[in-house]
Parts: structure tokens; sequence; C-alpha cells
């Protein structure tokens, strides 16, 4: 054990000078459960704790206690630009940390077979402040994207062998955009504009688990697509006043963004008495996120805008391990594939996507019989990515988006607590 | 406890890959074959930073050599002393400050953008005399032969103000730096005295006299081919290494592109009492203008009739490529009947002929400006193509630059300099002929931190 440890240190050190390190697929966050985290965010196919209300909403019927667990992450996400050569320019992210968190709590109902259960987690999201005055701070100065899912969950156990479960999903969305304006002003300011919405909108998640044999699991769950509509959002545009005219004050604006469905397989083996592995595989159907348009209520043909995103729908295939160190502590490894949905030329400054490769451990610990407290880390690691200008020019995206290279490092750690009853 | 160590080990890893940098690391350039110790800029107003019909210490700051030069100076560039003029509304040669866009109603109350004076008058910007040697000597004003010309700053106190002596030339105090690089940016004002005047003066001409030449006059070819054969000469018999920029056609110029020919727009009743008006002024029927419903050229004069048209009626609507000067009074075109009632005088246009002459001297001395860079193997900028391809507009980091009036972004309020935005934009390119040249790694500087007009 200690042997291996050290080789796992010695290659997470080279990775580190090798590459770089990254955050979530698009504006996904994997962070549904810490336990989870810490196996490369499987379990899918072999329901760990009750964070399975939200990974497969079928395994709840295989937990035979009441149960309440609350955990949090943090991410710290720094993003790098490099501006082609022979440019000297190179910009940093200074973006705020943020705590995407995971509620659930399930019940044993009288109705045998059947549990009921609430979960309330953060499945998408996105915080990015890049510095002041940065080459592209007319495309994007900062973003803030904050998806809560609220999903109440029902799963029934229909045989000694097959679980089945669904939840409703009432799903709060809130976005808030800022970017300078190619104007400038004779007063001491910047000109900018600040849009900012919230909206609701419901969806669910169903999904089944069974056993193969005693050893082994599986599961399979799938979780609909979303969209947020924002409607009437506040667009707030801070310009000298001759230009009020052109952006004119209490200005509103409509936009959508699909939170895109995921269909997640998932494989368990007990594979002795203290190790438990896990091979998951999840698809995001990100296909559906086509454009980014904000349309205007007061000087539309002025303002509107038309953003061509064009994502690719991708599988992410994740392996994680879990460890019975003492009867009290066990011990988690994993690590995932996760590769970029976005195509060159799509880049842009609030999701500046790569390939990624996430390394993850962590630990549980019974602080008593019922009370366990889990701690994770997850580091996520990519190489530079580049957009050139001629990637723009080829799907017409030019001057709407960056160019130049980005890499991003995220480091994510997180803990949660659970009591059963 | 064997555990625990384990458990800290692991935790050790995770906290040293956390802190492990991601590999974007800043890029250092280099001067490849040149040397950028010394860098001298040699010019006019457009060197010097002078812009919104003025020089200003902000135009001064945001110069595009001074931009070039913060460039040169991560690869081996010296200081860049600038003959900067105190803060303020600075001044140009009739002592008029620079121009800032006011809000002003217009007579139906409406509120109109226009450029307009920052202060009754001009900065005393020429009482303070700067000792050189002095980096940036780009003198407002300034031909081709007037940087070799000894006293000129008896004439021109842009440079008055910054000569080492009653009888310095231009090119002799920029020596003094002791050039280890330079730019050459100069013969606009050889062809934009003729075209800012509206073609008053001598058109192109293959030979005269330098004394000869009046400030509405293209500088004649044999006058301007030997001023860039001296200036270029001296500066490669110093072992300095540089760059020629070209001259911007006009039509890329705001200057004349902003008011459009057929900007008289009517009714088909306005147009009716303007042909009645004329007639009741006696003009004779085959001499009144077709004024239309719609869209009508200016009536403009036009002093080269033949001589059979009696003078008087020297006049006629302007035709399609004519162009009207930014300098023709609007108000009196809005308000008092100018270029419909009565024509618009020749300094405000130019017509057909006159643009030929323009253009025929812009293509002769570029030729001529490619020609010198050639012979001493000097980096050539093309800044008219640029300017050229800028005209249906060039996107910048999210923006798009055109040369438009006031919200192209590119060209100051007076139209014919460049904004800072303008000057990065021109820097950048150098940049890049440089970097061509002489195989060196200049970086560009962003446009987006560079401002265009500014707005009240």
């Amino acid at each position: 054990m200690k042997k291996s440890l050290t080789v796992i240190t010695a290659s997470l050190l080279v990775l580190c000078f090798a590459a770089s390190t990254v955050l979530a697929g698009g504006y996904q966050l994997n962070l549904l459960g810490q336990r989870q985290i810490a196996m490369g965010h499987t379990g899918v196919g072999m329901p760990l704790d009750i964070a399975t209300i939200s990974l497969n909403p079928g395994g709840l019927a295989t937990i035979d206690h009441n149960a309440i667990l609350l955990g949090s992450s943090a991410t710290f996400i720094s993003t790098h630009y490099r501006a082609p050569a022979p440019s000297s320019y190179v910009a940093k992210t200074d973006s705020p940390t943020r705590t995407p968190f995971s509620i659930y709590a399930s019940y044993v109902t009288p109705v045998e077979n059947l549990r009921a259960g609430i979960g309330i987690y953060t499945p998408y999201g996105n915080a990015l402040r890049w510095e002041e005055g940065w080459k592209y701070r007319f495309l994007l100065s900062e973003i803030s994207l904050t998806a809560i899912f609220v999903q109440p969950t029902l799963s029934y156990r229909i045989s000694d062998r097959i679980g089945v479960g669904a939840g409703f999903i009432f799903a709060y969305g809130a976005v808030n955009v800022q970017r300078d304006l190619p104007v400038d002003a004779q007063d001491d300011f910047t000109p900018m504009v600040e849009l900012d919405g919230t909206t609701t909108a419901i969806g669910f998640n169903v999904g089944v688990h069974g056993k193969i044999t005693d050893q082994i699991s599986f599961g399979a769950a799938y979780r609909s697509q979303i969209d947020m509509e924002i409607s009437g959002g506040d667009a707030d545009f801070t310009v000298p006043t001759s230009l009020g005219g052109t952006f004119p004050e209490g200005n509103r604006f409509d936009a959508a963004l699909p939170l895109p469905a995921v269909l997640s397989f998932g494989l368990g083996f007990m594979a002795t008495d203290d190790l438990r592995l896990n091979l998951d595989a999840n698809l995001t159907f990100w296909s559906a996120y086509e454009n980014l348009n904000f349309e205007f209520e007061q000087n539309p043909e002025t303002l509107n805008s038309i953003g061509p995103r064009n994502y690719n729908d991708r599988w992410i295939f994740r392996v994680g391990g879990e460890y019975d160190a003492t009867d009290r502590l066990q011990l988690r490894l994993g690590s995932y594939y996760d590769p970029s949905p976005v195509d060159e030329g799509y880049l842009t400054p609030e999701t500046p996507d790569l390939d990624r490769i996430g390394i993850s451990g962590g630990f549980g610990f019974a602080i008593t019989p019922q009370t366990d407290l889990n701690a994770s880390v997850l580091l996520v690691l990519s190489t530079p990515r580049e957009q050139t200008a001629q990637d723009a020019m080829d799907v017409g995206t030019f001057g709407t988006v960056p160019v130049g290279e980005f890499v991003t490092r995220a480091w994510i750690p997180g803990f949660s607590i659970s009591h059963r009853f | 406890m064997k555990r625990l160590s384990q458990l800290s080990l692991f935790a050790l890893a995770i906290l040293v890959l956390a802190q492990c940098e991601p590999t974007l690391n800043e890029r250092t350039p280099d001067s490849g074959q040149a040397d950028f110790s010394s860098y001298v800029a040699i010019g006019n107003s457009l060197t010097a930073g002078y812009a919104d019909n003025a020089l200003h210490r902000d135009g001064q700051l945001n110069s595009f050599p001074n931009i070039l030069a913060g460039q040169m100076k991560e690869a081996g560039g010296g200081d860049f002393f600038q003959p900067l003029v105190n803060p303020g509304v600075g001044s140009n040669a009739d002592d008029q400050a620079r121009l800032v866009l006011r809000m002003t109603m217009g007579p139906d109350g409406t509120p109109t953008l226009a450029p307009a004076p920052a202060a009754e008058s001009g900065q005393d910007i020429f009482s303070r005399t700067v000792e050189g040697p002095i980096n940036n000597m780009g003198i407002p004003g300034a031909r081709s032969f007037h940087l070799l010309a000894p006293g000129y700053g008896n004439l021109n106190p842009f440079f008055g103000r910054m000569m080492s002596d009653p009888m310095a030339t231009v090119l002799g105090d920029a020596m003094m730096a002791e050039p280890t690089f330079f730019t050459l940016w100069i013969g606009n004002n050889d062809v934009l005295g003729y075209a800012t005047s509206g073609g008053t003066g001598q058109g192109f001409a293959e030979m005269g006299d330098p004394a000869a030449v009046a400030g509405n006059d293209i500088t004649p070819m044999n006058v301007f081919s030997g001023s860039i054969d001296a200036i270029a000469g001296t500066l490669a018999g110093s072992g300095a290494r540089g760059a020629v920029i070209n001259l911007p056609n006009v039509t890329s110029i705001p200057f004349f592109t902003t008011v459009p020919w057929n900007g008289l727009v009517l009714s088909a009743e306005q147009a009716q009492q303007l042909r009645a008006g004329y007639a009741a002024q006696g003009v004779p029927e085959q001499f009144i203008p077709d004024f239309q419903p719609g869209q009508n050229g200016f009536i403009i004069a036009d002093p080269d009739m033949p001589d059979a048209v009696p003078p008087q009626l020297r006049f006629r609507m302007a035709q399609e490529g004519e162009l009207i000067l930014l300098s023709v009074p609007q108000n009196q075109i809005r308000e008092e009947g100018l270029g419909s009632i009565t024509p618009i005088p020749d300094q405000y246009t130019l017509r057909g002929a006159q643009i030929q002459e323009v253009r025929q001297a812009t293509d002769a001395f570029n030729t001529k400006l490619q020609e010198a860079a050639n012979e001493y193997n000097f980096a050539f900028v093309d800044v008219n193509s640029v300017l050229e391809a800028a005209k249906s507009g060039l996107v910048f980091e999210g923006t798009l630059l055109t040369t438009s009036f006031v919200q192209g972004g590119v060209f100051s309020l007076d139209g014919v300099h460049l904004t800072p935005r303008g000057s990065a934009v021109v820097a950048n390119v150098i940049v890049e002929g440089i970097n061509a040249r002489y195989g060196s790694t200049l970086s560009p500087v962003n446009i987006s931190a560079y401002d265009g007009v500014q707005f009240p």
C-alpha cells in the first residue's frame, strides 16, 4: 500500500510538470457527492450512499436506513491565456471561489420496498472573472452561472436484484454576465454592460440499479435536459450620457442556456471484502447547446447578439476504488477522462474548454457507528489548448471568440457529513 | 501510525499538485538583426502624436512611436524621450485647443454630438523649449524636404520648440540621438496640403523648386525624391536600421469621406422650389441643376469649367466619386442652403480631376518610399493597404474598427490624425513589418487597451 502511494505521488508530480491543471466539461460540475468525487465521481453502478439520489435514483431502493447527507466543495480554478506568437501578452483569471453543494435526505417508507428521498444539488455552474483590462474585455470580463436542482425522488425495489427510481426536478438558475463596451468615455470610467437574470424550469431524473451476481452490480440513469430560459433579465449599461440612445437605460434581455441531459452507466465490483471498484461512463448531450443568443427589448437592431456554440455530445469515462483501511477508515482513489465538447473555433472566454483528466482521492471516517465524515480532493489536469484565427474563420466566429492558448488549473477540496438513523 | 503517515504522504502529493502552475509562459521578445537601443522616430504630425486638431500631451503619450518604443523595450530598447507638452488642451499652430466631442442642442431641440474646441484658445505649448537629444522627431506640418531645411524651426514653431540650434535641420537633430533604429513616416503633408485645401493649389508636377512650394501645393516629384534619397541615405550611412512607412490614400481618411457627395436629400416640393429659385435668379435653363426628389449631389463650385461659361455660372451638382471635405461648414448646409441654394466653394471639395492629382502623387510617392526602403534594405510598412482594408472594417479583440468618423475608432476628431487606438493599430502593423524584415519577435500591443474617440 505504501509503495503504491509513493508511485501515485511520483506520477502525480510528473503529471504536474508534463501537463497543467483544469476543470469540468463545458459548464458541468460533476461534484454530486464527496464519497463519489473521491472515487473519480463514480457510483452509478454501486449506490455508496444516498448521493445516489442524483447519480442514480434507482440505487436508493438498496439503502435500508433513513439518512441525511450534507456536503460541499470549494472550487479553486485558475485559467491562463496567452496571445498568439510573437505577443508577450498573458492574462489570468481571478475567479471567485465557489462552493457547489449537495444535500440529500432519504426515508424508508412504511410501504414495503419503497424509499423516498430528496436531493438538492448543483450539477451545472460557472464562475470566471478575467483580470481587469484583459485583452478580450469586450467579449467577457466576468460570468457567474448558478443552477440549483431540487429533486424529490421515489425508488422501488422490484425484486431482490432490481431497483428503479424516479425524481422530479425543480431547477432554479441565475446568470450574471459582464463585459466592457468598445466605446470610451471622457469621464474616468470604463463603459460596460451587466446582464443579470434568474429563471426556473423543470425536469426529471430516472434510474435503474441491479445485481448481476453478489459481487457485480450495474446501474443506468438518465437526467433530462433542462432549458434555462431567461426572460426580461436586467441589462444594465454604464455608458457616457451621449450614448444613452444606443445603450438605453432600464433595458431588458432574453436568453436561453440549455443544461444538457446526461445518460450514465455504471458497473460495481466487490473485489474483496474490503475493496470496492467502480467503472462509470456518462454521455452528456452537449449538442443541445447550439447558440447563446441575447435579444434586447430596446434597440435590438444594434444590441442583439448571436453566439454560435455548436457543442458536441461527449462521453466521460471514470474509474474509482475504495479500500477499507480499518473498520472506521476508508481510503479512496479515482480518475476520469473528460474530453471537451467544444471544437476549435467555438472556444469562448466564458468556457475556454479543454480535454481533462481528473484525479481524485479522499477518505471516509466513521466518527460514530451512525455518523461519517467524508473528505475529497479533486485535481483536474490538461494540456494547453490553442484556438487560431484560422480556426475561428473556418467556422465563421472570427471576431467573436478569442484567439490564443488557454490552460486551466483546478483544485477542488470538499467534505461531507452523513448521519444514519 | 503507519496508516496515518501513508495518508499524510497522499495529502502532501495532492497539495504539491495543487500548487503546480499552468505552463503558458510569457514569451520574451528578441531584437533579431535589429538593435533597438536608440530608436528615433522621424516624421510629421502622425509621428508626433498630434490628434484632435492639436498637439496635446495625451496624444503624445499615445503616439505610435511611443507605443512602439514600449514594445522595443522588451527587446533591448532604450528610453524614448518625447518632447512632451504640459498636460492640458494642447494647441495647434493657430492657437486652437484640441477638439472634443460635445453634446449640442440642434435647432429642433434634438441633441447632436459634434467636435468642438475643448477651450477658447490653445494652451501655450511653444514658449517652453525642449533640450535634446530627442527620440520623437515628429514635426507637425513637416513635408519631406522640410526635414532637410536649415532653420526650419524659425518657420515651424513645432520644430522651433525643440531645435538644437536656430539653423538646425530636423534630420540633423534626429541624428544627434544616434539612432540604431528609426521609423520614417514622411510625405503625408506633401499630398495632404493640396488635398485638405480642396485642391486649390498646384497639382502633381514632375519638376519644381522647393522654395516655390506653397502650403496648398503638391510637392513636386523631384523635390520629394531628392529629399527621400537624402534622408534614407543619411540614415543608412550612420549604420541605423529602420522602417519606412507609406502614405494612406485620401479615400481612407474620414476628413475626405464623411460628408457624402449626395447628401442633399429633397422632397419633390423642395426640388421644385430649388429649380424655381435658380430660374428666378436668371440662371439659364441648361445651367439649372436637375434637382430630384430623394438624394441629390451637393451643388459645388467648379472654377475649371470652360471659359465659355460665365464665372457666376461655374457650379454644378457633385458626381459620384467626388469628395466633400469635413471642413465644410455643416451648419450652413443645414441652415443656409449651402450646397443647394449656393454652391459649396472649391476649398471644401475635391473634384474628379483633383482627386486624380492626389491619387497620382500618392502612388508616385509610395513607389519612391518603397524603392528607398529596398535600396537600403529597410523594412517597408504598407500602412496604406491596412487602412484600405479598414474601410470595410477590421476586427480586433472583439471590436470592429473602421475608418469612419467618430464611430470608427481609428481616426481622431480632426478626421486626419489617429486616436490612441488608431496609433496602436499602426504600431502593430509596423511591428509586423520590423519582425518580417529583421527576424525580430517584437510583441504587438492589445488594441483594446487603447481608447478610440471619447464620448461625453
